[in-house]
């Protein structure tokens, strides 16, 4: 102890410690976003209602084993019971399975056409951007074009040429779409590559592909994901319209728009019919919403507060 | 500022003679259309005489040249198919009153109640209103603007709640003004996802312009909280609130196609949609093009109201 | 100088919440200034100086920043963080005003430049508009605005650097405030126009009798115009007293680090020019001992440790650093006192 206390005043050994040493443990981008995601309650409950929604569209239909095709008119608009757990609709067919199967097409065409949106327009805003110059201003003027009509419109002058359908469906939702993403995609690579840190690191002497690897990839990324998350529920939302307009799908083709459409017809009496699609269609697009704003505040550096 | 409103309209002119194209070339490759299912049950040279009458016989580039001409003579694209001797034009005059005064309450009661709401939740940060507002933004947004008009018409419509009437839309003297219970569902239910849009976006544009040094310059004045939000962030946050003006059009453009349906209100919209159903080509094209026409006019409004709000932005000198 | 000093800071400390934790961003400051004095705050990034000064003006926000309960900033004797709203609003653009680092941001894009002087005019002072903008005319004039009557009404992006930072003083100036916090107003600047504005601040000064709080990184700015220095260092002051003190007797191996950073044309040997090793300690967690130990060329393991005490010289000048204490061996205190002989004579 005494020695201790005398050693007080004797210089401390410098080798021992690392002035360079930091703290806290460095960690990367994703891990930080992955943090505030798991810290933000709120969304890994929408992350938890959408996986059982995504279960439940895919086994839904098979849970009650009741046809939801064939038309029985002498069972049509059964109120809910042990057979038919939700009831039956007009012409009776089990509204349980088919509220599962509506919500399955839903997803899909949710999901595939957000992707495709996102694809679509991150390939042409590279291009756009990458090219420059005459190709910039004539692939520019296109978009300005297709963006000087409300894309629903355009969508549906598809659907009249392409008839209805599934993939007509799809590929009308994709095909008008992507401007925004490519708008978005090309604003950031330009403004990347005016950046003080991609010249400082071209001026290093990395090559374009370690540019594109190692920054614009990873910069542009998190916009994607955020443009993927929030463009999800408006195609949800212009499918349903365009099914419950009755231009989307053909029967037997069903949707939860076209769920939608007969549950107006029939609200007057069985209120049920209306009310059921209607819950599912806004809980599926509230968790969307609320994992999009959870990601949003997650993968966005600068709205830390 | 003349010079680059008359550049910009000459620019419109350009992309709605593409638009028209598109389409035109578009809606030509339907393999039938109104007429083929018209005539599809009368013998074989009626049919030929009657696809003669509509031009439907000759070269499709032959009939593109005679709809352009008759489009610049007569400023319109022909007769309708399903309605002989109507015109797009004609039917506008009865139609647009009913859209536009519907477009105009829906975005009176959204943009301003969510610009309001976003203000008192940016001002009040933190605090229980701003977290319901926030709740309420996010369930309204959530919500389908089909879902909410179907929940309305059910809900609020004949009976239980209140007395207002399924659908209609007021008429002759009323049409601009008056026959209220009419217009309070459609309306309500066109701007729901007005107000919770315009709320978040108000909110997130004042706060980042809070957080910006000027409102610290502000507050090292000694200005009141009010004064500040009053005669500092406001302005600059309604930049990016001014940006999202032609989505706005846009998507009331788009909410008149299913509202109007779901309510029965003979606007724009529904007619439509009609003429998309029924495959009425000059219909379709017409009305292509005439909300072509006003999105682009929003957005030489919006451009202009940019570089009124902001003095850095000046009209005619950009690029 | 022996009057009561206009503002006296004591004990301040100001932490902000964040995700990662509690930052320490001011750990118990406490310093004075009086009328017709420049104090100067000289420190790196990151040391708390910038916070310090927005403490003062309350401009610290709530929810994320906290001032603890112990600190106390009096201005003629009265606590200002204890004043109400109003009292607080009075405070700020009256009687203590504050230029800011970057012009181009703190003026407000879109808001001519007379309307944000007229805008403080108002606010403090009975006054007409019409009265007010002469005045909002007079101050430009004053901060050495050619024209005016045009720039008045003007946007600050019409403006260039020096001339938008000589507009921010205009408006911190414009209701002859007693104290002036100056927080780096010649960072975003051209080496000739920052004399131009340290000139400029100096000169009102003089004609204000103002107190003025200059917060840099900058021992060139402290050296035209400082009467007292405070060197902070991870949110403490390590050293403060008067600018020739600070100069010639710095009694901080921090504070001689930082002079011996800065080249000097006395110096016969180019090669002295040093560099601080190390980085500052992280303020979530601080160092249980003294903050800038494992930065000090001269630390004991005592140093590690304990947080050292403040040592009085003469003529108020004080320093919290171990090397004062009795105790040190005379060899440690030889080898810092040669190393300050060579930085500050240059030998």
């Amino acid at each position: 102890m005494n020695s201790l206390e005398d050693k007080r005043f004797e210089l401390a050994d410098q080798s021992k410690f690392d002035a360079d040493e930091v703290v806290r443990p460095n960690i990367s981008y994703w891990q930080d976003a992955w943090r505030r995601l798991k810290k933000n309650k709120l969304a890994l409950l929408s992350m938890a209602v959408l996986i059982v929604l995504f279960v439940m569209s895919i086994i839904g239909p098979a849970i009650s084993g009741q046809n939801y095709t064939t038309l029985m008119p002498e069972i049509k608009n059964l109120p809910p019971g042990r057979t038919y757990w939700l009831g039956t609709d007009y012409l009776g067919r089990d509204l349980f399975s088919r509220l599962w199967k509506g919500l399955r097409f839903s997803i899909i065409v949710a999901v595939v056409a957000a992707s495709l949106k996102v694809l679509i327009g991150c390939i042409y805003g590279a291009v756009m951007a990458y090219l420059g110059g005459l190709v910039d201003d004539v692939m520019m003027r296109i978009v300005e074009v297709l963006n000087s009509i409300p894309y629903l419109i355009v969508t549906l002058i598809i659907l009249v040429v392409l008839g209805n359908g599934y993939l007509p469906l799809l590929f009308a939702l994709c095909i008008t779409n992507w401007t925004s993403t490519a708008r978005m995609v090309r604003g950031q690579i330009l403004k990347l590559r005016e950046s003080e840190y991609i010249m400082a690191s071209a001026a290093l002497g990395a090559s374009s592909g370690r540019v594109i690897v190692r920054h614009l990839i990873p910069n542009t990324l998190s916009l994607l994901i955020l443009d993927l998350a929030t463009s999800i529920p408006y195609i949800i939302f212009d499918e349903t319209v365009l099914s419950f307009l009755g231009i989307g799908l053909q029967p037997p083709a069903f949707s939860l728009g076209t769920l939608l459409s007969a549950g107006q017809e029939a609200m007057a009496f069985y209120p049920s019919h209306l009310l059921y699609p209607s819950l599912l269609l806004c809980l599926l697009v509230l968790s969307f919403n609320i994992l999009g704003d959870g990601l949003r505040d997650a993968l966005d550096p600068q709205l830390r507060d | 500022m003349a010079r680059y409103i008359v550049r910009r309209v000459l620019e419109m002119l350009i992309t709605l003679f593409l638009i028209v194209t598109a389409t035109f070339f578009l809606l030509a490759a339907i393999p039938g259309n109104a007429l083929t299912s018209k005539i599809a049950k009368l013998p074989q040279t009626v049919q030929t005489k009657i696809i003669e009458k509509y031009g439907y016989d000759k070269p499709v580039v032959q009939r593109y040249v005679i709809t352009m001409k008759g489009l610049i003579v007569k400023g319109d694209f022909g007769e309708s198919i399903i309605r002989p001797g109507e015109t797009f034009a004609k039917n506008l005059k009865a139609k647009l009153p009913v859209t536009v005064r519907l477009s105009i309450q829906q975005i009176l009661l959204g943009v301003t109640v969510g610009i309001l709401l976003g203000i008192i939740a940016a001002m009040k940060r933190g605090s229980y209103l701003d977290k319901l507002i926030l709740v309420g933004a996010m369930i309204l947004v959530s919500m389908p603007s089909l879902v909410i008009s179907l929940l309305l018409q059910k809900y609020c419509a004949n009976g239980d709640l209140f007395k207002l009437p399924i659908i209609g839309w007021p008429k002759g003297k009323e049409l601009w003004f008056g026959g209220w219970k009419y217009t309070i569902l459609p309306t309500i239910a066109g701007s729901c996802s007005f107000i919770a849009y315009y709320s978040r976006l108000t909110k997130t544009s004042m706060l980042e312009s809070i957080n910006q040094e000027y409102t610290l310059t502000a507050r090292s004045k000694g200005l009141s909280e009010v004064q500040i939000v009053k005669n500092h962030v406001v302005r600059n946050s309604f930049i990016p609130i001014i940006t999202v003006l032609p989505t706005t059009v846009a998507s009331i453009l788009t909410g008149s196609l299913f509202i109007e349906r779901v309510f029965s209100i003979p606007g724009m919209g529904r007619y439509y949609i009609e003429a998309v159903q029924t495959r009425d080509i000059p219909i379709v094209l017409a009305g292509t093009t005439f909300y072509a026409v006003i999105t682009v006019i929003t957005m030489l409004i919006t451009d202009i109201l940019y570089g009124i709000v902001d003095p850095r932005i000046k009209i005619g000198a950009r690029k | 100088m022996s009057q009561e000093p206009l503002l006296k800071v004591e004990d301040l400390r100001v932490s902000f919440h964040t995700y990662a934790g509690e930052v320490q961003a001011v750990r118990g400051v406490s310093f004075d200034v009086k009328a017709g004095e420049v104090l100067a705050i000289i420190g790196e990034s990151g040391c708390g100086k910038s916070v310090t000064s927005r403490a003062i003006m309350s401009l610290v926000k709530a929810p994320q920043g906290e001032i603890k309960k112990e600190s106390k900033i009096l201005y003629q004797g009265k606590n200002v963080l204890e004043m109400n709203k109003k009292e607080q609003r009075a405070f700020r653009g009256g009687e203590c005003s504050m230029i800011f680092q970057d012009a181009m941001v703190s003026l407000n894009p879109t808001m001519k430049i007379g309307k944000q002087i007229i805008e403080n005019i108002v606010q403090h002072r009975q006054i007409s508009k019409k009265e007010a903008r002469k005045e909002a005319i007079q101050l430009l004039e004053a901060v050495g605005i050619p024209n005016p009557e045009k720039r008045i009404d003007q946007y600050p992006f019409e403006f260039s650097g020096g001339m938008r930072q000589r507009a921010m003083i205009a408006i911190a100036i414009a209701c002859n405030p007693k104290i002036l916090i100056a927080d780096e107003p010649t960072t975003a600047l051209d080496v000739t126009i920052q004399a131009q504005i340290m000139e400029l601040i100096k000169s009102l000064k003089e004609k204000l009798n103002t107190a003025v709080i200059l917060i840099t990184h900058d021992f060139g700015v402290v050296a035209g115009s400082a009467n007292k220095v405070a060197v902070m260092y991870a949110g403490q002051v390590v050293e403060s007293g008067t600018r020739e003190e600070i100069f010639y007797h710095p009694q901080h191996p921090y504070t001689l680090a930082l002079l011996g950073s800065v080249p000097k044309l006395e110096w016969k040997n180019k090669q002295l020019l040093q560099t601080i090793k190390g980085t500052p300690p992280d303020l979530i967690s601080p160092p249980k001992g003294c903050p800038f130990a494992k930065r000090c060329n001269y630390c004991m393991n005592v140093c590690l440790e304990e947080m050292p005490e403040t040592t009085d010289f003469e003529a108020g000048h004080h320093t919290r650093c171990w090397l004062h204490h009795e105790e040190v061996p005379a060899a440690i205190k030889k080898m810092f006192h040669d190393d300050r002989a060579i930085i500050t004579e240059g030998e």
